[in-house]
């Protein structure tokens, strides 16, 4: 993983090939490293304990229900840890439920996004999210 | 009156006590105390007692009262009480599995219909040119079932979040909530002619979560089922009922046959086809629980062809606690 590549956390392999098209479609070229479980976020990130620790990527796609470690658990220790504090995070998930998007905000999260069924919406919306946080947002730390 | 064996002595010492510091009030307070008939039983008592001076001695007064059947009903009550904690607690618990239910419900059922939808749509792009027209509109079909279902587990999660909501009531301002959600719809329908007509500054004492979805239901009907009309006209008033508020709602839309007005507030209840007025049958039914969660009730008039009016009372604002 390098600055430029996007960390998708996801364990629904349907999700994962749907957002994969998606960006591609939109030409968003930044590699993507895909995780599908919460431990192997914090891994892919931090290292196993004792290892030299990972680079940082320049934005990290994240749903909330996940295997072992939730989505809100990863997020907090990305918060906690100074390499990970500022990392854009968006939070991708099917749910609105009104304590989700909270929990997610008090956690850190910088967007909370659901995916959309209609797949035009989620093609719409892998773009948006491609050229805001990798082209117009301005990051904490140069990339 | 006697009084039982194994206080007797205890009794005199009491007494003396009494006696010295005499004024009115319950004997025993806090315990509860036992009499003896002429037979030896004994019978549960409450006794009240008041010195009386005269010239002569203190006198004291003492009022017994047989306690039998308050005794046997406060220990009924006792019993009432913890039943309904009981019940209360397996309420409680049901209400928590429900709402596990429910999320789980949002997450695992909408994640099949993203895929079935957007492995449609990347199939039918990549094999756009080969495609017969009827092919394309299965296509179609298979991507509108899976849209279709999706709202219906929204609409399904707003009845099920509104039955479970904590009601705070307050006076909102119902106006500008309507003019709001309005806004957004004509935003989504700008190729509409629809002309709005939302009295101002009406109040109605009511949740803010639940009123938002009373007009986003209301006003998504009266905007769904005027869309056959080249001129909409969407009003919402407010009128004086016995001293209580009535909001109406009023569309000059496709309206419906008043046989079944009672029908359209039970779930998946519909008087329209589908392929001309989509939709799932759910939003009334919210409605009809959100008004009765407010203290207040729905109703509707129309005739075929001649617009719906549907009507909310609330309760009077000063009514809250
Ligand atoms: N403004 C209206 N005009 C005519 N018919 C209406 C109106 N609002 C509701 N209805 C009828 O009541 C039915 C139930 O409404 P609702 O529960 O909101 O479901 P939906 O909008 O999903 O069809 C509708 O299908 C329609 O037949
Ligand atoms: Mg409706």
């Amino acid at each position: 993983m390098n600055r430029q590549s996007i960390l998708l956390v996801e364990d629904n392999p349907d999700d994962i090939a749907l957002m994969l098209h998606a960006l591609s479609d939109n030409q968003i070229a930044n590699p993507v490293v895909v995780v599908e479980d919460g431990e192997q976020a914090l891994q892919t990130l931090f290292g196993a304990a004792g290892q030299a620790e990972r680079g940082v990527p320049a934005l990290i796609l994240l749903d909330l229900n996940l295997p072992k470690r939730n989505g809100l658990e990863v997020l907090r220790e990305l918060r906690n840890h100074p390499n990970t504090r500022l990392v854009p995070v968006v939070i991708l998930t099917s749910s609105l439920e009104p304590s989700d998007r909270l929990n997610a905000y008090q956690a850190g999260a910088n967007s909370y996004l659901r995916k959309p069924v209609d797949f035009d919406e989620f093609v719409h919306v892998a773009q948006q999210v491609g050229s805001y946080w990798l082209r117009l947002n301005q990051p904490a730390v140069d990339n | 009156m006697l009084i039982p064996a194994e206080v007797a002595t205890r009794h005199v010492a009491h007494r003396e006590g009494y006696a010295r510091a005499a004024q009115p009030r319950p004997m025993g307070m806090g315990l509860s105390l036992s009499g003896r008939r002429k037979d030896g039983s004994q019978l549960p008592v409450e006794i009240s007692l008041s010195p009386i001076n005269t010239a002569e001695a203190r006198l004291i007064f003492c009022a017994v009262r047989d306690a039998t059947e308050r005794r046997a009903t406060e220990r009924q009550i006792r019993r009432l009480n913890e039943g309904l904690e009981r019940q209360n607690t397996e309420l409680q618990a049901v209400n928590n599995e429900l709402e596990a239910f429910s999320y789980s419900v949002s997450h695992d059922l909408r994640a099949p219909l993203r895929a079935i939808d957007g492995f449609s749509k990347i199939l039918q792009s990549s094999l756009e040119g080969s495609l017969s027209e009827r092919d394309s509109d299965y296509f179609n079909r298979i991507r509108k079932a899976a849209q279709n279902m999706s709202k219906l587990i929204d609409d399904l999660l707003t009845l099920a979040r509104v039955t479970r909501a904590d009601v705070k009531l307050a006076s909102l301002n119902l106006s500008r909530l309507a003019t709001a959600v309005a806004d957004r719809l004509l935003e989504n329908q700008p190729e509409r002619n629809v002309t709005l007509q939302i009295a101002p500054d009406i109040k109605v004492l009511a949740d803010p979560a639940l009123l938002q979805v009373a007009m986003e239901n209301l006003l998504g009907n009266a905007f769904k089922f005027t869309s056959t009309k080249e001129k909409a006209l969407i009003e919402v008033g407010c009128m004086s009922k016995d001293g209580e508020t009535v909001v109406f709602v009023r569309d000059n839309g496709v309206g419906f046959d008043m046989n079944y007005a009672d029908k359209l507030f039970t779930p998946f209840q519909r008087l329209h086809s589908a392929s001309e007025f989509p939709g799932t049958g759910i939003g009334l039914a919210s409605i009809k629980r959100v008004m009765s969660k407010l203290g207040g009730r729905i109703w509707a008039e129309s005739s075929v062809g001649e617009g719906a009016t549907f009507y909310l009372q609330f309760a009077r604002i000063g009514a809250e606690q």
